[in-house]
């Protein structure tokens, strides 16, 4: 009885929708940082720019991208940074924030604008 | 009378999956690659598998369920799976996606697992039992899949927890132990803590585990091996269980050590107590609570207002959380007054236990107010079950087990 009350949990937890207000952000990030796991390796230390973004942002960030070292709020960021701010951030804006850096992956959903750059 | 069969077999079950995140995390230390790792405790399952079917070919029960507390037993399972559906979050809680699952995603990693304890402010000094089960299948099956791992142990602790009350209890009166265990099962705050995929209903279900043992210890020497082993699970889930199994055994010394059984003790907790020493000395940074303890201390022991605020706060969330403890409190302390029966120790140790972390909020480096409010509720979580097993079991003793427990 306990082995099927289990699976039979398991089976709708794996189909359970994220519709919590956390956890659906979260599910988004989660799609949206998958080439950037793919492209960092996993020994990697990666920097996490937040602007104008929420500071639960990095947690998951963080979350996403682990083993990956996310440093909190270094004071001097590594090479590898990504960087996110929200979607409705203009364009001047966006290249100002991403002068002088090399753009390595970008890409957007409906809530964030992400930027992979380095030095 | 000996330990209701389904009973050794969810604590069983419960501790083995327990050693299996032990394990894990200990020869993760030695810095062995993952097939090495899963190769040595594949073995180590089979050995155990073996031992258990070649040394242990005794009934456990004298008193089978019947098939109508099996049914009772059925509809209890299936109004949990129900229920708790809407409890379990994608990414669980909070804490799971800021601390337990955050871990278990580097434990997956056997190569970068150490990386955890450079991130100070997602306490990397807590013990790792929840986040190794979830890592080690996780690396073993699909890293993609670490949440479901995660639910998956924290859904079978906490449907673990009122089955085992249930098995313990209802052999002696189906009344009693229907009533506590559908009271559990409905019980939304046990739910939301349950599938929360935090650590504390693990503990919660090891400490039961071990007040259950320990009630058999006198019997037979496999049972203070199953207590022990429970005890090396509460040391390596939560620091709260070092506080636990410190209570434990103190309460419990003459079971735990008397006729030799010091060697089971020693044997259940060794694995787990080694994991943790060398985790703890290691590799872990020093716990927050004992590190900034200062001078402040003794003024924070001698201010009355801490007191008043926490006592104040445990009603609260005995009111907003865990109602039907008062239901069984009130019967207990009416039988009490009664004379029938009295509370047996492991009735005092859970009080204890409640005691003690009353004071580690009055010693808190942090600001009261928000202690409180963000983990009062999941302290008294761990507790409660234990609570609900030792009352219902108070009320039904029976003259045999007077001179084993008799306080």
């Amino acid at each position: 009885m306990i082995v099927a009350a289990v699976m039979t949990a398991a089976l709708r937890y794996a189909d359970k929708p994220a519709n919590e207000p956390n956890n659906v952000e979260m599910h988004k990030l989660s799609r949206s940082l998958a080439p950037v796991a793919k492209l960092i390796p996993e020994s990697a230390t990666i920097g996490c720019d937040l602007r104008g973004v929420k500071t639960e942002v990095f947690l998951w960030t963080r979350y996403f991208l682990a083993p990956r070292y996310v440093p909190y709020k270094p004071v001097v960021l590594p090479d590898t940074s990504l960087m996110i701010c929200p979607v409705a951030t203009n364009d001047s804006l966006l290249q100002e924030y991403t002068a002088g850096r090399v753009i390595l992956w970008s890409g957007k959903d409906s809530l964030y604008h992400y930027f992979l750059t380095r030095k | 009378m000996s330990m209701q069969k389904g009973s050794a077999h969810i604590i069983f079950a419960g501790v083995s999956a327990g050693f299996v995140s032990t394990i894990y995390f200990l020869l993760l230390m030695t810095g062995l690659p993952f097939i090495a790792i899963a190769a040595i405790i594949g073995v180590a399952a089979l050995f155990a598998g073996w031992a258990i079917i070649k040394y242990n070919k005794e009934e456990e029960s004298t008193e089978p369920l019947s098939r109508f507390k099996h049914l009772i037993l059925g509809i209890g399972i299936v109004y949990f799976v129900m229920k708790v559906y809407p409890f379990g979050e994608r990414y669980g809680g909070w804490d799971a996606w800021s601390i337990w699952n955050y871990h278990a995603r580097f434990l997956a990693h056997p190569e970068n697992w150490q990386k955890l304890t450079w991130y100070r402010i997602c306490h990397p000094d807590y013990p790792m039992l929840v986040p190794g089960f979830a890592g080690f299948f996780a690396r073993l099956i699909s890293v993609d899949a670490l949440e479901l791992f995660s639910f998956v142990f924290s859904f079978n602790v906490s449907l673990f927890i009122p089955v085992l009350i249930f098995f313990e209890i209802a052999p002696r009166s189906v009344i009693l132990g229907s009533a506590a265990y559908f009271l559990l099962l409905g019980n939304n705050s046990f739910l939301t803590e349950g599938v929360s995929q935090y650590a504390d209903t693990a503990l919660a279900f090891f400490f039961l585990c071990g007040l259950v043992a320990i009630k058999y210890a006198t019997m037979h020497a496999k049972y203070v091996l199953l207590a022990a082993c429970s005890l090396g699970c509460c040391l390596w889930t939560k620091n709260e269980g070092m506080v636990l199994v410190f209570l434990f055994v103190l309460f419990n010394f003459r079971e735990l050590m008397f006729d030799g059984r010091w060697r089971y003790l020693l044997l259940g907790v060794s694995i787990p107590l080694l994991t943790l020493v060398l985790y703890k000395m290691a590799y872990a940074p020093p716990n927050g609570m004992i590190a900034e303890q200062s001078a402040n201390t003794l003024a924070q022991l001698t201010d009355g207002n801490r007191y008043t605020m926490i006592w104040y706060s445990f009603v609260k969330n005995i009111n907003d959380h865990f109602g039907f403890i008062k239901l069984f409190g009130v019967v207990f302390l009416t039988a009490l007054l009664l004379g029938r029966g009295r509370a047996d120790k492991r009735f005092l140790l859970v009080l204890v236990c409640f005691a003690a972390y009353f004071m580690i909020y009055v010693i808190t480096v942090e600001d009261l107010k928000w202690h409180l409010f963000t983990s009062q509720n999941r302290l008294m979580h761990q507790l409660m079950p234990a609570l609900l097993y030792v009352i219902c079991d108070n009320l039904l003793r029976t003259p045999e087990r007077e001179t084993v427990y008799a306080s």
